[in-house]
């Protein structure tokens, strides 16, 4: 039975090192929660303190109302799909799938090992040995072995990152439609953003040890609250303005001796008449056009600098006033083709771009 | 061209190799060549020395003690190898090379200073026993030396690095993440070791296994210093036999025995194992 997490104040200290500093986090039952974050921020300790590897410095773990804090990671019958899979590799396919079921003396092992293999897509594998499969069989196996005894929480700890990238594509399809069938809930640690955008109902970003920012992969994507996380999601322009007035939800800054406008979110502190601010702006959200825009939107003269093409778009960098911006336009829709030393505006919306705090 | 080179290389490794080869073919194959024959020439042509093995009380008696001592060394070898090589993969790598170190250094030791060492220790007049008598816990010393204790204590310090660093070297080779895997699973620290890490250790179990055994059989020193007389290994039997009874025919015929076991034991080795590995040559 599927079970909700909740971390409450989870510290995990190694010497002077804080690995995970007082995280508290809600999982809720059923959910697919992508833990996202550099290489060193934290994210894979905190996935062993939830599995129950490595024991939490400080703070509680609770699957549903139980606290797990102490218990062995035995007994919290989590299902957990290791980097490198760690397969058994004595032991055939399904002797691995049968090994969690014997120990839970289950009848009918051959039966649900055949069941599993159906369901990740491997039938009549089960006599193979590990290293006579494939990178991607072997991480269905390991898949199969960690839910075949009905988990209530499934951790995986980035089991995609050591197959090519179109193998990649296929196993997330796989892995989010397993979600939806099964209904368990799943944490996924990862250091991949479009894995993490593409496959989870919620994404928690982490960087030194913090939840830096959590929500919904569009959310995130579309109003990152720090430049860490609008640079570690997608591709970001960063305008470093000083405000200008202020007025209501909107907001006037100049930068590089231009005037710009921009909507502000409700709640957004320390700003201030005279006050820096950083804009965060996705390349995709700027419109490129050669005739200066008739409308009210921000606009900028600029000359483009370097063209590359990345098959559905083009990513242009275009040297402006204000610095170097990135923009992508949209490839194969009929539109301009941006050739270098062209000159050119660049445009966008007041609503298009967001304030960012300056931090990690 | 290139074949021309390769015969010139071939040429000069042949050369290099002749010195060694006829040092060796001079002073060990032939004289090893005598020593088979000898156990089926002296003091009279035919398999009488043979006979012997299943005749005489006196050899299969040494020949059972030299199997009961070499058993139970490499039991206990194996045992405390295979801890010191669980504990050297499971602590900090500083505190990993301490250990490999201390498990080296032990040796770099001669044999015979390591015996006399022993001797000096455990002797009625010994160290161990001089403490044990002036703190009043035992009034006669205790007898630990020129007995099987004494040589089984003697010849398993001497094998503890040839059963640690083969079973070190394999279990290197297990995948750190299978135990906690495992546990994951729902087993307990336990049933992981016995049912994943005892099963994929095995292999090393296997071969530092027979390997001890080999070298202990052919033991000479440690048992005629620690036993003192008393415990006789086959080794020590048939240097008595060459150098005082001057039974040369009795004495070959056990060597040419040991050394036919030890060939059949390396046979049975290299069903587990590339025998070129254990000896290092891959």
């Amino acid at each position: 039975m599927a079970t909700s997490l909740r971390l409450d104040r989870i510290s995990k200290r190694y010497g002077e090192d804080l690995a995970v500093d007082s995280v508290s986090l809600e999982v809720g039952t059923g959910k697919f929660v992508t833990l996202l974050g550099p290489s060193g921020s934290g994210k894979t300790t905190l996935l062993m303190m939830i599995a129950g590897f490595v024991q939490p410095s400080a703070g509680r773990i609770f699957a549903g109302t139980q606290d797990i804090t102490a218990l062995p990671p035995e007994r919290r019958e989590f299902g957990m799909v290791f980097q490198g899979y760690a397969l058994f590799p004595n032991m055939t396919v399904a002797e691995n799938l049968a090994f969690p079921l014997r120990l839970r003396r289950v009848a009918a092992v051959a039966r649900e090992v055949a069941r599993m293999l159906d369901i990740v897509r491997l039938p009549g594998l089960g006599g193979r040995y590990p290293r006579e499969l494939s990178g991607g069989q072997q991480q269905r196996v390991a898949l199969a072995r960690a839910l075949i005894f009905n988990p209530k929480v499934l951790l995986l700890d980035e089991p995609l990152s050591a197959l090519d990238k179109r193998l990649r594509a296929g196993l997330q399809e796989e892995l989010r439609d397993l979600h939806q069938r099964l209904g368990t809930t799943f944490v996924f640690v990862t250091h991949d953003q479009d894995e993490a955008l593409s496959m989870s109902d919620e994404v928690v970003i982490i960087n030194h040890g913090r939840i830096v920012q959590q929500g919904t992969p569009k959310a995130l994507y579309n109003c990152p609250e720090t430049r860490f996380v609008a640079d570690f999601l997608g591709r970001s322009n960063f305008i470093e303005g000083r405000v200008e007035a202020l007025s209501g939800e909107r907001l006037a800054y100049h930068a590089g001796g231009h005037r710009f406008a921009q909507e502000m979110r409700s709640g957004t502190a320390g700003i201030a008449p005279g006050a820096g601010v950083l804009i965060g702006l996705r390349p995709e959200k700027i419109v490129l056009t050669a005739a200066e825009p008739a409308n009210d939107a921000n606009r900028l003269a600029g000359e483009v600098a370097s063209v590359s093409y990345e098959g559905a778009d083009y990513h242009v960098r275009v040297a402006t006033p204000i610095g170097s911006i990135q923009v992508a336009v949209p490839a194969g829709h009929g539109g301009m083709e941006p050739v270098g030393g062209a000159r050119l505006w660049l445009s966008w919306d007041p609503a298009a771009s967001v304030v960012l705090r300056d931090e990690g | 061209m290139r074949a021309d080179i390769d015969r010139r290389t071939l040429r000069i490794y042949w050369t290099l190799l002749a010195a060694p080869l006829l040092l060796l073919g001079l002073f060990y194959l032939y004289p090893l060549s005598k020593v088979l024959w000898l156990s089926v020439t002296a003091p009279s042509p035919g398999f009488a020395n043979f006979e012997k093995l299943y005749t005489s009380d006196a050899i299969q008696r040494i020949i059972w003690t030299t199997v009961r001592i070499c058993t139970i060394t490499t039991v206990l070898a194996l045992g405390l190898g295979y801890l010191i090589a669980y504990a050297a993969l499971h602590v900090r790598s500083r505190q990993e090379e301490i250990l490999l170190f201390l498990v080296l250094l032990g040796s770099w030791l001669s044999v015979l200073i390591r015996a006399f060492a022993w001797l000096t220790l455990l002797q009625s007049r010994g160290v161990i026993n001089t403490w044990l008598i002036e703190l009043g816990l035992i009034t006669a010393p205790l007898a630990m030396v020129r007995n099987e204790f004494g040589v089984v204590l003697g010849m398993v310090h001497y094998m503890v690095p040839y059963a640690a660093l083969p079973l070190y070297a394999n279990m290197k080779g297990i995948d750190p993440r299978l135990v906690p895997a495992a546990r994951g699973l729902g087993a307990t620290p336990t049933q992981a070791f016995a049912k994943i890490y005892l099963p994929m250790s095995a292999p090393g179990l296997i071969s530092s296994g027979i390997l001890v055994f080999i070298f202990s059989l052919g033991f000479y020193v440690t048992p005629a210093l620690l036993g003192g007389g008393r415990t006789v290994m086959i080794a020590e039997y048939i240097a008595l036999q060459i150098n005082d009874t001057l039974n040369w025919g009795l004495g070959t015929m056990l060597a040419t025995t040991l050394l036919l076991t030890i060939f059949g034991l390396l046979a049975l080795l290299a069903c587990f194992v590339d025998l070129r590995r254990v000896f290092g040559v891959k």
